[in-house]
């Protein structure tokens, strides 16, 4: 089975909706259910891949035979899309881009499911980093400050981690500041940088003739420059270059809610590709 | 008051908390404290619990619980983390010096335990506190 991983890097916040919550947000973004990570379900995916085949005049037998309908199913298989760095502000420098061992683990496993040839396939081994007190892999800027926790530094970037990111960026510029941005801390932080670190968004319907409040909600999105990659498998030959004319005419997709204030935008990379013809 | 029977889950017990505490709340600060309660997880989120602590004392003015929702909403979180969910040492009288005096790992539990509170103030607040005509 032919497969293509993509990289999606975010151009513009990201809100891929869950629908309302009790939480301490009224609509939160999408989380795994086992981990609270932020994700973009595979079928908020294939809708927007359909949504752009739509936008390039695609005719109806094309779009069933790529992506099926209600009683036939599509040539193509499209993954979640999983979260791999998460932007962070820091109280010291610019933003960092955080990861932790799980997801790297993850990510490593995915490419082995995916691209099959052992050569491209360095898995990357992690030095133990400590919750408590809190420590980070990465570049030397000493006693690091996220938000409002503090951590000391452990180590280097494991080896080979940079390289293996860098294919999954759409821009060499936004890659090449990895080796000063790039900082892995552990499993419990990262999930509470995915939990609580999202950027949250006062939003306000008003009375149009004395400017009051009529509607005040609270939404939250990923930021920019958020980092997730995306599965593409085909089940009938040919699906996937078809997929792939879509973004060769412009490597960009929109996913997610509140497009028409210009959230949702990724911008894609070129595929990694594995799997028989 | 609050029912602290080992069969009840722990979210159970902050309904319980909540609710009494709702139902405390005066008829002339019922529209403010709901307004309050209701954007107050996005401050904690945004400010963190710390700050977001200190902004209902510095709008509080020194005024006391009866005259101040700020005021009133501080009393309620204090006394859920520090007498019932028992995050900081059992000495611990303020909540503001709880908040800043201890480390990273017990920040992050009453963070979390103040978001968890606080999902069913705003609920409660919705549900029985009057709001404001306009």
């Amino acid at each position: 089975m032919k497969t293509m991983l993509y990289g999606l890097l975010a151009e513009s916040p990201i809100h891929p909706g869950a629908g309302q919550s009790t939480g301490f947000v009224d609509l939160p973004v999408a989380r795994e259910a086992a981990t609270d990570y932020p994700v973009i379900v595979g079928s908020g995916m294939k809708g927007a891949l359909l949504g752009m085949a739509r936008d390039h005049d695609w005719d109806e037998s094309q779009r069933n035979d790529v992506f099926g309908k209600h009683d036939n199913a599509g040539g193509l298989l499209v993954s979640d899309a999983r979260l791999l760095l998460l932007p962070v502000r820091s109280l010291t420098s610019s933003y960092m881009w955080l990861t932790c061992p799980h997801l790297i683990d993850r990510y490593d496993r995915d490419r082995k499911r995916t691209l099959d040839s052992d050569d491209q396939l360095q898995s990357i081994v992690l030095e133990d980093v400590a919750e408590q007190p809190p420590q980070y892999l990465g570049p030397d800027v000493g006693e690091l400050f996220l938000e409002e926790r503090q951590f000391a530094r452990a180590g280097d970037l494991p080896d080979g981690l940079i390289e293996t990111l860098i294919p999954l960026f759409a821009h060499d510029k936004a890659s090449a500041r990895l080796s000063k941005q790039l900082v892995v801390v552990s499993d419990d932080s990262f999930t509470w940088f995915a939990r609580y670190g999202l950027p949250v968004n006062a939003r306000n319907i008003l009375n149009e003739k004395n400017k009051t409040s009529k509607n005040l909600w609270y939404e939250e999105t990923l930021p920019p420059d958020s980092l997730f990659y995306c599965l593409l498998a085909e089940r009938s030959a040919g699906a996937l270059g078809k997929v792939n004319e879509l973004f060769g005419k412009r490597p960009y997709i929109q996913v997610g809610g509140n497009e028409t204030i210009g959230h949702g935008w990724f911008a894609l990379s070129a595929p990694q590709e594995g799997g028989t013809q | 008051m609050t029912n602290k029977s080992p069969f009840l889950t722990r979210d159970q017990r902050r309904a319980q908390h909540a609710l009494s505490k709702v139902r405390e709340v005066p008829d002339k600060l019922q529209s403010d404290y709901q307004t309050l309660v209701k954007g107050f997880s996005a401050t904690i989120v945004t400010n963190g619990l710390g700050q977001a602590c200190a902004m209902l004392l510095a709008k509080a003015e020194n005024k006391d619980a009866s005259n101040s929702a700020h005021r009133r909403l501080y009393e309620h979180l204090s006394d859920w983390l520090l007498t019932e969910a028992k995050v900081y040492p059992d000495d611990t009288k303020e909540l503001i010096e709880a908040v800043i005096g201890h480390g990273q790992s017990q920040y992050i539990r009453a963070q979390a335990e103040s978001l968890a509170y606080l999902d069913w103030l705003k609920k409660f607040a919705q549900a029985y506190l009057s709001k404001k005509e306009d």
